[in-house]
């Protein structure tokens, strides 16, 4: 169905409607002004317009924004033409218009049409990992009806993205899978929920039912070439699927890490210290003492309530990924789901960022030297 | 000088519909990326609205020819029935659709795709083919 929207001419859409008795077509909102002079006109006055923001879309203005569905359609549309309830707005690849021009102000412009660049096969800015985590990122914000369909609906799209290697493992792509990995929730917008029956392996985002963030999208992040030694190499990486298809669902997956790691503590702290990353108070606790915040994936149970630690969980850090100047560091919290192999289950994610100064702690200080195999599912 | 565009009264008004048909013009016209206004590959099903007239009602097309221009729309389906074209429908709406058998949404659809000068619309859920 994907080629429909990317042979159109044009895609109309239908953004402020919520079904198909509202129609497209709104009476414009304006005020007729007339000042208080002798034979003055009239003059009509247009309050001001509400533009399409990037994510956190709102869903009373544009209802069709809030659909998981139909991002792949306006992202693999040529050029669209969106019916708001003030104005239409006309996107493509080159250039985004709207009647009264506001639209030239707002910041997300450059990401749709990133997007559509690199889709139709032009060289976008910013390469295809990045753009793949920013499509993630709008993706995750939106709603669908049926939660099995989390791969289904941005399917179409995976398979016209152009990504070296082409590889696709449950919404990752093989290629720069470190970094794909490090998505987290930010449990801002929505509270942290349980998971959802299963349709994604662990270290996949589609495993969460909340939007998912990536750290510092398109800048001030460090790239590939300047991970340290201590960064995790991927040693194996592959999702079963039964129906050929593996865009469109996974019955299995399996990551394995070759990477330094170390049994820690999670700990729920009443009071965050000033500079604290993480959400809903969560810390893992190294043998050392030494605390990280971090992001929670779902609420699983055995969760320790706040100001305790969780007693029956065999959690595990592994140092996901550092630059050489030792600004950045990923870990991922992982729970052990298996005691007698290495095989865990991806519970959150921790990131460490050098601020204000202050530095972190020496990798060498809270993990062993060596690299051992982990396989997390 | 350059001015807005604003329009007043409805997004449906000829006024506006003519701002978009000069967007679009412009589009196709001076953007190299966008591609020009060559025909691609037209989808199986088609919403012929040229049939009977550019005023007329609109009937649903197989494969009118290999390649082509259409439009194609991007909608909620909300709570709204689903109009499926099945075996049962099919002879019947490649025979004519009247405008009171679409929805609101699919009419005006009709009404934007016309005035871009666009002869076929495909629309998700009249199109599929249900068995």
């Amino acid at each position: 169905m994907s080629a429909v929207y990317r042979n159109a001419m044009i895609t109309i859409s239908a953004t402020a409607s919520r079904s198909g008795d509202e129609g497209l077509f709104r009476q414009c909102p304006e005020v007729l002004v007339r000042p208080r002079v002798k034979e003055s006109p009239t003059f009509v006055f247009h309050p001001p317009r509400i533009h399409m923001d990037r994510y956190s879309v709102s869903q009373e203005e544009f209802p069709l924004l809030s659909r998981a569905w139909a991002l792949q359609e306006r992202l693999l549309s040529l050029r669209v033409l969106h019916f708001t309830n003030t104005e239409l707005v006309f996107e493509c690849i080159t250039d985004q218009r709207c009647e009264c021009k506001g639209i030239r102000d707002v910041d997300w412009r450059d990401s749709i049409q990133q997007t559509k660049c690199h889709l139709a096969g032009w060289m976008p800015h910013s390469g295809p990992t990045e753009i793949w985590e920013d499509v993630v990122m709008q993706y995750s914000n939106r709603q669908l009806s049926y939660p099995s369909d989390k791969l289904v609906a941005i399917a179409g799209l995976a398979k016209n993205f152009r990504h070296p290697g082409h590889r696709y493992l449950a919404g990752l792509w093989a290629n720069g899978l470190i970094d794909q990995l490090q998505w987290f929730v930010w449990g801002k917008e929505l509270p942290i929920q349980a998971r959802p029956t299963w349709r994604a392996p662990s270290w996949s985002w589609a495993a969460v039912q909340t939007p998912v963030h990536y750290y510092f999208l398109n800048r001030l992040r460090p790239s590939t070439e300047s991970y340290s030694a201590a960064t995790a190499e991927v040693l194996n990486c592959s999702v079963v699927s039964n129906n050929a298809d593996p865009y469109v669902e996974v019955l299995s997956g399996t990551l394995q890490l070759l990477a330094r790691s170390t049994q820690v503590s999670w700990k729920r702290i009443a009071q965050p210290p000033d500079d604290w990353r993480g959400n809903d108070l969560n810390c893992i606790i190294f043998p050392s003492g030494y605390q990280i915040g971090f992001y929670l994936d779902a609420l699983i149970d055995g969760r320790p309530s706040p100001g305790t630690e969780a007693e029956n969980l065999d959690i595990t850090c592994v140092l996901l990924a550092e630059d050489y100047c030792f600004r950045h560091r990923r870990l991922l919290v992982l729970r052990r789901l298996d005691s007698d192999k290495n095989i865990f289950e991806r519970i959150g994610l921790a990131y460490e960022m050098r601020r204000r100064g202050l530095f972190m702690e020496n990798a060498d200080n809270i993990f062993p030297k060596e690299r051992i195999v982990v396989e997390i599912v | 000088m350059d001015w807005s565009y604003i329009t007043t009264g409805s997004t449906g008004s000829e006024q506006a519909l003519e701002v978009a048909r000069d967007w679009l013009r412009n589009c196709c016209e001076t953007h190299y990326n966008c591609g020009s206004l060559r025909d691609q590959a037209l989808p199986t099903r088609l919403l012929d609205l040229e049939a009977f007239g550019r005023e007329g009602v609109v009937r649903l097309v197989e494969r009118p020819s290999i390649h082509g221009r259409y439009a194609a729309l991007s909608h909620c389906w909300g709570t709204t029935p689903q109009f499926a074209t099945t075996k049962a429908t099919l002879t019947e709406r490649k025979e004519k659709i009247h405008f009171d058998q679409l929805t609101t949404t699919f009419r005006e659809a009709v009404q934007v795709t016309r005035s871009l000068d666009i002869r076929y619309l495909w629309v998700t859920c009249y199109l599929w083919y249900y068995s």
